[in-house]
């Protein structure tokens, strides 16, 4: 694809600049991230916004455990940094090492963290924005706690480039934890690995992450240790004087289905471990239309994996599912070319088990059709974002 | 409003849930603030369908809807200032399903937070937000102001727990957002951005809440200090050290006073300040923590530090907690009370500023905070009647806003704008950023009549 038009601004004031240009030209905007991700057809006038220049770390408030940080730096730079200064930013997606931060969090891609440690809306305090009517904005600032009348960073996070840019950001930290322990059990199908996770949740391990993957999922890890089979992937962190009391009670919950368990102690090997199944996924999405998010109940979630991953091969040879096992939510990433019945047949089995496919918009019912198109107009009235407000 | 309305809308409740007597609205004038606002009617709608019908109708009349759960609201949030209708929804208040496998509570907005808590806790479950007032106000309201409680710090505050509802438009359209799945649907949040709309986007039918699973243990400390600064840096410097406690309240010397003539408790009445904190997890953690809060307090010059060997002593510190602002009404018959939130490590500051403004004003401002958020509540006393008294009040409180927003704080933390703070929002917010806000709540309530012109003027 060749793509003529990609700005990459150095300053708040000229990323105002262009969006305010893109107005009175009524040139369509979007974020590069997107080329890689979901594949836009651009015509010439489009505009790319590169935010590579605005990565630059403002603030590092230690007293209050914030960041303020330009939105273009590097998300898994972002969290390499702070580590490094003994602070903890939890989100942790599949575009981490890819993707800046304004993109991860206008398009509220799913963190693997998600559930242990909420989602972006805690961890966002304060936004500079440009908004697509041409107004530079300040909201929030260091505070934990805001209700200052309507909640415009909530609206911001997950508007995916609808109504404004996101060019600056100050973040709640949390201290880094004491120490982390990846567990990594082998499971004899995905239900069972399903039905364990489950089961964790009850039991006041608090996982920071708990993944189930089918066989093709446990490919992500690249990991000569790891037998390829339908995975349970748990990570556990917090205090020292808890953790052995917390792999036993792990376990003692995955013994009776004789998975048999890797433990990973070593921060480096913990550290490689993510890196390649964050990367492995990124390259996966990068190559696919075809895509499913979905969410289910966690007590529909057993049958409901036992059936996508025993019906779909019918319609694409290889896929891999990914759970997020914490709130329920996971993908399923076709590997090669899909048939035609490949969106209705997920679509079937979803619905038999009241699971929902992510791209739905709640918008769907008439009365807040009226309230987007009106929302979509206070932020864009000359509807410059690329992305229309419709779904990509 | 006149008759023909009002008797169009007993064709949709049972007359019985209709009032309109000088008496009854009288009722309906007032929230947790002391001001006033008389409604034309009181409307208490049992079901959906209802609500949805009442609102369609209202809307084709240009009626103003004052929406209200109990009314406990601290920003004159339900002050039907504007006439019109009072609808409360207290008597929508069904627990209508508890999931406990997948951890969803479905109620109707009128169920009292305490009550819910009660259903939950034999099973080993909780829903995290509690605000002080849970054993009056409605999960409706708590989910109209973003309402947080003591232990928000770790847990996160009501629009965290938020799954999903199904909520009438301006219009009567009954729309149903997120669900009760534990992600929502579509990343644009609609469903969040209505947690802290204050009533002015929808009225809420029915809510899909998330609940936790109860800690195996916990640990709740009480220490004193001979100042407020030394307890405020305490608690900065609790946090720095890595611990992020469930609870971190800070009270001062008025204020343990008053507990203390309510309760009794034997809390140390000469102290400046107490700071009450909590950390839980598993067992094995707690020591530790509590280990290194002790050495932070002693860095820190604290007088007494005590922990609760009891439950029954964890629950008695609690009641003084949570009731100590209706015990200062044995101090003076008034009190208002702000919700301002600074930067953790700016709270020394702003308490040293309404100390001063204390002094000023020559008024008694007892200084409550959950302060391991920064959200102080300053309760000024005073006596309603005397004018001059009042005044000062007024200005007292502008200072402290003031104050906060200069320290890179904000107006509420939790109790929402209203009325009492629209006034001062124009000091936190941008134009541009106001205008924005305005036509956001016309993109709802395009004749502006959800509680209107609450936290800030739209006009129609
Ligand atoms: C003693 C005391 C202690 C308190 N402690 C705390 C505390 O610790 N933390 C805290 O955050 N607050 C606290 N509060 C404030 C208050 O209790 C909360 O704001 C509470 O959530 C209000 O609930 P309510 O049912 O009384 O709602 P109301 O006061 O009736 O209404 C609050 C707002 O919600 C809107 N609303 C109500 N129901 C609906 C609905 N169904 N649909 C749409 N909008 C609706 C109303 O229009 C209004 O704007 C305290 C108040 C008192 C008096």
């Amino acid at each position: 694809m060749v793509v003529n038009n990609i700005v990459a601004p150095e300053d708040n004031k000229e990323l105002q600049v262009i969006i305010r240009k893109a107005i009175s030209d009524k040139e369509k905007l979007l974020l590069k991230e997107n080329l890689e991700l979901n594949a836009p057809v651009l015509d010439e006038k489009t505009v790319v916004l590169d935010l590579v220049n605005l990565n630059k770390i403002i603030e590092l408030d230690k007293d209050n455990f914030t960041v303020t940080v330009e939105g273009g730096i590097n998300f898994l730079e972002l969290q390499t940094l702070l580590a490094e200064k003994g602070f903890y930013f939890p989100m942790d997606t599949y575009a981490s090492g890819h993707a800046s931060l304004s993109y991860n969090v206008l398009h509220a891609l799913p963190s693997y963290s998600l559930g242990e440690y909420g989602n972006y809306r805690e961890y966002v305090l304060g936004i500079e924005a440009v908004l697509f009517n041409g107004d530079l904005i300040n909201i929030g600032g260091k505070n934990i706690k805001n209700v200052s009348g309507l909640d415009i960073i909530g609206l911001m996070i997950g508007s995916q480039e609808s109504f404004g840019i996101i060019n600056n950001f100050t973040l709640r930290l949390l201290p880094l934890p004491e120490e982390k322990q990846v567990v990594i059990c082998n499971f004899k199908d995905i239900k069972t690995a399903q039905e364990a996770a489950l089961q964790l949740t009850n039991k006041g391990i608090s996982p920071a992450k708990l993944l189930v993957v089918n066989t093709s999922g446990a490919q992500l890890l690249e990991n000569t240790k790891i037998t390829k089979s339908p995975l349970l992937i748990v990570e556990l962190e917090g205090f020292k004087a808890s953790m052995q009391r917390r792999v036993d009670m792990l376990q003692e919950i995955v013994m009776p289905y004789g998975a048999p368990c890797l433990i990973m102690t070593d921060n480096t090997e913990i550290k490689e471990v993510w890196n390649k199944f964050r990367e492995n996924q990124y390259q996966l999405l990068s190559k696919t239309a075809d895509l499913i998010s979905f969410s289910g109940f966690y007590t529909k979630l057993p049958e409901m994996l036992t059936e996508l991953d025993r019906e779909l091969v019918k319609h694409c040879p290889a896929f891999t599912i990914i759970i997020n096992s914490l709130i329920g939510s996971g993908m399923i990433i076709p590997l090669g070319k899909v048939g035609s019945d490949w969106h209705e047949e997920t679509s079937k089995i979803m619905d038999e088990y009241q699971g929902k496919s992510l791209d739905k918009k709640s918008f769907k019912e008439p009365g807040m059709g009226i309230v987007q198109a009106r929302l979509k107009a206070a932020f864009d009235p000359a509807n410059i974002s690329f992305f229309g407000g419709e779904k990509v | 409003m006149n008759s023909k309305q009002i008797n169009y809308l007993k064709t949709i409740v049972d007359p019985k849930n209709i009032c309109t007597t000088k008496e009854e609205l009288l009722v309906y004038e007032y929230d947790a603030t002391l001001l006033k606002g008389a409604p034309e009617v009181i409307v208490f709608p049992e079901t959906t369908e209802q609500v949805s019908r009442i609102l369609t109708y209202a809307f084709q009349e240009n009626i103003p809807v004052t929406t209200r759960g109990a009314g406990t609201n601290l920003s004159g949030g339900t002050i039907p200032d504007q006439g019109g209708i009072a609808f409360v929804l207290t008597k929508m208040n069904k627990v209508l399903e508890i999931d406990f496998e997948n951890r969803v509570v479905v109620v109707e907005p009128g169920t009292i937070n305490q009550e819910l808590q009660d259903m939950l806790t034999p099973h080993g479950y909780y829903y995290p937000p509690d605000p002080a007032s849970m054993k009056a106000c409605t999960i409706g309201g708590n989910v109209g102001e973003c309402s947080g409680g003591p232990r928000c710090l770790k847990y996160g505050v009501t629009r965290d727990y938020i799954l999903g509802m199904e909520m009438v438009l301006s219009t009567g359209e009954v729309v149903v957002i997120g669900s009760k799945q534990q992600v929502n649907p579509d990343p644009l949040d609609i469903v969040k951005f209505m947690v802290g709309s204050e009533g002015t986007l929808g009225v809420f039918t029915k809510l899909f809440l998330k609940i936790k699973k109860v800690s195996e243990a916990k640990k709740t400390m009480l220490c004193t200090f001979d100042s407020v600064k030394d307890a405020s840096r305490t608690v900065a410097n609790i946090v720095r050290e890595g611990i992020v406690p469930t609870t971190l309240e800070l009270m001062d010397n008025l204020l343990i006073n008053c507990a203390e003539d309510f309760i009794g408790l034997g809390l140390d009445r000469t102290a400046d300040a107490l700071l009450l904190i909590e950390v839980d997890g598993l067992k094995e953690e707690l020591d530790g923590q509590v280990e290194v809060i002790k050495k932070v307090c002693e860095k820190n010059n604290v007088k007494g530090f005590k922990i609760a060997q009891s439950a029954k002593e964890v629950d008695q510190l609690w009641t003084a907690r949570r009731t100590v602002i209706g015990a200062v009404a044995r101090k003076r018959p008034s009190y208002s009370m702000q919700d301002v939130t600074v930067p953790r490590n700016k709270l020394p500051d702003i308490v040293e500023e309404i100390v001063n403004i204390s002094e000023k004003y020559n008024l008694p401002i007892g200084v409550l905070a959950h302060a391991g958020d920064g959200n102080l509540h300053p309760l000024v006393l005073f006596d309603e009647r005397n004018k001059e008294e009042v005044e000062k009040v007024h200005e007292a409180e502008f200072l402290i806003c003031k104050k906060a927003l200069s320290l890179g704080g904000t107006l509420s933390g939790e109790h929402g704008i209203g009325l009492l703070k629209k006034p001062f929002l124009d000091q936190e917010f941008a134009p541009e950023v106001l205008n924005l806000k305005r036509k956001i709540m016309l993109a709802f309530d395009s004749k502006n009549i959800l509680n209107p012109d609450k936290i800030l003027e739209v006009g129609k």
